[in-house]
């Protein structure tokens, strides 16, 4: 026993060596090396697979240790592009998130304001019997941390089953603006470049985005280089000192939301300045103005009114409005005035999160455009994802209330008609009406049930509302005192929304399941369920899976295709059904691959190829679009809409925007004018609020929370508070606080100056913990186009308890 | 015990790396590898979870340490006592 310990001590800790001298290495000699090498540490009884970290839109691939059915160890993937071996804290403890004490492992039913413990077979026959009740009122909420087959699965229960098209994900409140930004610019979802422009810019600029802390490893990249002593610079436009701030060249602290402003001030000085990159504009883009404040696609407007329109954001008025000096804008200006520089722009939720979020998006993508700062390595604007698959599941699946898979809308009678096809469905019967979006969908879920428009049933899936929605008092917690609702939740550990759940469902997680995930550079990732998920938990696919077939043996009509046959319907190669409803039999089969190359159908109708599913499996994930080469070789793409990288750009273009709103091959610069926030600081509530996340924790601490290292680093929400403010408050660090709003009140303590550091005037809370729930005082205000609330800024007032 | 590498990275401007190694060795639980550049692997070998999270803490507040970033993590519990044992019989 003692020797088989000291070998056992001694081959870990060879194999940790190895592992980090070769990265050390690797990464030694250029941050861009070319990721290989099979080598995985040598450990016995220890079986190595792939898969996609479990946390944030990344996408950094790990390779997964299990031994005697348990995850034992977890290393960077040195063949991954993405992290090239190396993980960040999170990445270290993913592993750790299958293992909390209070993992959920049976179906349980209130009954009498408790939970008792059900068969997955009666929680299966209440859900459709709930559903039949009233189709009409039932609604899906799903997540941005759905498969790709879990989100294409529900999205068809509604689509084409339900038929209601009330279906919208948590992504919703993460990345709808950035969804809505580049549509409205270049006529068709998600970022054209991708990570590797860390590897090539010779300035990072960051619109509100504390890279250093969200995206650990892409900061990593940046300052790979940095070390080197490659001439790159960075530029943090921020409302808050961040740990970024201090790795940052030049810190740009503005005030909340005047953004869009700086934005066009760098217009105007472009266009002023004669800087602007005018062979670009001229051959590859048209303008836009507003018209009205929810135009997804604006106006046509000249070049000459779009002068005029951008003219009178001087630096001296800009100056005025964003707290930056004339110096720092006119800085600005020269910086993507200089075309013999590589200029990347990052940007997450403080753009996204924002009463006017496709808006600033357009505008940063306007000035990146103007400027002739795009399409080059290096020299573009990209927007980063928070979940694992924001872009995978939610943007390309189309889980949105008004979308279809492929980037198809159901308001589009092709698209519908197309879809009908690719389904079996009868003519007519994708609805044309979208459904509510996700503020929508909770305000009809938090109102009487008598209300002809109201939701009374919604099913959760892998996803925490109780705790991210914002304002929860009006659009979450009413729940408990309505009749005739009913909330199903399917999950991992018991969260702020199953406190409040009639039925909750335990699911399966990460290598707990087959998936497939899409990161924020268009990179599809797959990877093989390597663990038994704990006690009756099972898979959210097949939980979506078994309700359609229970409802089709109840003659449901919508879960028919025309010929009759169950809407999910596969057969495998000797033409026999497959039985997805089936969970003894769920793992005879690929229930994934089937559902994904179903699905992949679709994703040739925009230009977004996906590869096919056994492509996957061999690969560390890949971009789309994915096409074959004359050898039969699969390739997928870095550069959309840039020839000799995208395969769908004609010869002799160069840049060509297939999908170009105005049909002629362009992209749209936008003006957008400078909108206050919809509430301001007053004397009333003097303070800004600002929120967000933490290192240590992952979103709503679901799970992170059940890691204990992480836990005890960060135990607990507390307040942000200035120095100066602090000290006139009479407030020290630790002493309890009360926050106030015009929704709702919260006590916890104060941190004056800790990790990070506000200006006067702001404060900051992190939103991970269920038992300090700041959005009890956050504002549910949303952009008009991209329906995504603004979590960044409302007001607030702080007073000392006691 | 739980045993996990990283890799550190040091700011190219400090001045004695030399010395940073040297107070890296002296740490008992960390063995340190071959430096390449500014980048020094290591292999940490901590009580518990909470222990690996301090001395990840830790070894980022080290003047001179610009990042520190994970390899390898091993979810094993290895028992430190009998480890001791045996080591002390080779």
């Amino acid at each position: 026993m003692k020797n088989q310990q000291a070998d056992r001590r001694f081959f870990l800790k060879t194999a940790a060596m190895a592992a980090a001298t070769a990265l050390a290495a690797g990464v030694a000699k250029s941050a861009s090396t070319t990721p290989g090498g099979d080598a995985l540490p040598v450990l016995q009884d220890v079986e190595w697979n792939k898969a996609p970290c479990r946390f944030c839109g990344t996408g950094c691939h790990v390779q997964v240790g299990v031994k005697d059915g348990k995850v034992v160890a977890v290393t960077g993937d040195r063949k991954a592009d993405v992290n090239k071996g190396l993980l960040c804290v999170k990445g270290y403890h993913v592993g750790m998130i299958l293992y909390g004490e209070d993992r959920l492992t049976q179906p349980q039913l209130r009954v009498n304001g408790k939970l008792e413990p059900i068969s997955w077979d009666k929680a299966i026959q209440i859900i459709s019997e709930r559903i039949q009740k009233s189709p009409e009122k039932f609604a899906i909420y799903g997540s941005g941390q759905w498969t790709i087959p879990e989100g294409y699965v529900a999205n068809k229960f509604i689509k084409a089953g339900i038929t209601n098209n009330m279906i919208d994900p948590n992504a919703r409140l993460c990345m709808a603006s950035a969804v809505t930004g580049y549509i409205g610019t270049y006529g068709v979802d998600e970022p054209y470049n991708g990570f590797s422009d860390l590897d090539h810019a010779d300035c990072v600029i960051l619109w509100g985005n504390n890279l250093s802390e969200m995206h650990p490893i892409l900061f990593s990249r940046y300052m790979d280089r940095k070390i080197r002593g490659e001439k790159i610079s960075l530029v943090d436009m921020t409302t808050r000192w961040t740990r970024t701030s201090q790795m940052a060249d030049h810190v740009l602290m503005m005030q909340p939301q005047s953004d869009m402003a700086i934005a066009n001030c760098i217009a105007n000085q472009l266009i002023a300045n004669k800087t602007y990159s005018r062979e670009f504009v001229e051959k590859y883009c048209n303008f836009r103005g507003p018209d009205g404040p929810a135009s997804l696609k604006g106006v046509p407007i000249s070049f000459d009114e779009y002068q005029a329109l951008v003219a009178e954001y001087t630096p001296e008025k800009v100056s005025k409005v964003s707290g930056l000096s004339v110096e720092e804008l006119t800085w600005l200006g020269k910086l993507f005035g200089n075309p013999d520089i590589k200029i990347t722009s990052l940007w997450c939720m403080g753009m996204n999160q924002h009463t006017q979020g496709t808006a600033i998006n357009n505008l940063v993508h306007a000035i990146h455009l103007l400027s002739g700062h795009w399409g080059k390595p290096g020299d573009g604007p990209q927007s980063l994802t928070g979940q694992p698959s924001a872009c995978g599941t939610v943007r390309e699946v189309g889980t949105l209330a008004h979308a279809l898979p492929g980037g198809l809308l159901v308001a589009n009678p092709e698209h519908a008609a197309k879809t009908e096809e690719l389904w079996g469905l009868p003519q007519g019967r994708i609805n044309p009406k979208p459904g509510y979006h996700t503020v929508q969908m909770w305000e009809k879920f938090c109102s009487p049930s008598e209300e002809k428009d109201s939701i009374d049933t919604i099913w959760v899936q892998v996803t925490n509302p109780g705790q991210t929605l914002p304002n929860l008092h009006k659009l979450f917690d009413p729940k408990e005192k309505l009749k005739n609702k009913f909330l199903i939740v399917s999950d991992v550990y018991p969260t702020a929304t199953t406190k409040l759940a009639d039925l909750i469902l335990p699911s399966a997680m990460w290598v707990e399941k087959n998936g497939v995930f899409g990161n924020s550079e268009r990179r599809t990732q797959q990877w093989f369920k390597m663990v038994q998920p704990p006690g009756e938990a099972r898979d959210d696919c097949w939980q979506t899976l078994a309700v359609a077939h229970q409802l089709f043996l109840d003659g449901f009509a919508g879960m028919k295709k025309k010929d009759g046959s169950f809407l999910f319907h596969f057969e495998d190669k000797n033409g026999k059904t497959v039985p997805v409803w089936d969970w003894e039999k769920y793992y005879d089969y690929n229930v994934d691959e089937f559902l994904f190359e179903e699905y992949r159908q679709f994703t040739t109708i925009k230009h977004k190829n996906v590869a096919p599913y056994q492509e996957l499996v061999k690969a560390r994930g890949m971009r789309w679009p994915v096409t074959q080469d004359k050898n039969g070789v699969w390739k997928d793409t870095a550069y959309r809409f840039v020839e000799g990288s995208d395969p769908f750009v004609e010869k002799g273009k160069k840049f060509q925007f297939y999908h170009s709103t105005t049909g002629d091959d362009r992209a749209m610069i936008f003006f957008r004018p400078y909108v206050p926030p919809p509430e301001m600081p007053d004397d009333e509530y003097p303070f800004w609020l600002d929120t967000g996340r933490v290192l240590e924790h992952w979103h709503s601490g679901t799970m992170t929370m059940r890691v204990p290292p992480l836990r005890n680093a960060m135990p607990s929400a507390y307040v942000e508070v200035n120095k100066e403010d602090a000290r006139k408050l009479g407030i020290r660090t630790g002493d309890k606080v009360r926050l106030e709003t015009r929704r709702g009140e919260l006590q916890l303590n104060a941190w004056i100056d800790g990790r990070a550091s506000c200006p006067p005037g702001h404060l900051f809370v992190p939103f991970f913990d269920e038992n300090l729930l700041i959005n009890q005082l956050t504002l549910e205000a949303h952009c008009p186009i991209s329906k995504q609330p603004d979590y960044k800024k409302c007001a607030v007032r702080i007073s000392k308890v006691g | 015990m739980k045993i996990s590498s990283m890799v550190i990275t040091l700011d190219d401007n400090v001045a004695e790396i030399s010395s940073i190694e040297e107070i890296l060795a002296e740490i008992s639980c960390i063995e340190v590898g071959q430096r390449h550049g500014c980048k020094i692997p290591i292999v940490l070998e901590a009580e518990d979870e909470s222990d690996s999270r301090d001395w990840f803490h830790r070894i980022s507040q080290f003047p001179g340490v610009l990042k520190v970033e994970v390899a390898f993590v091993s979810f094993e519990d290895l028992n430190p006592v009998e480890c001791q044992e045996v080591e002390s019989q080779e």
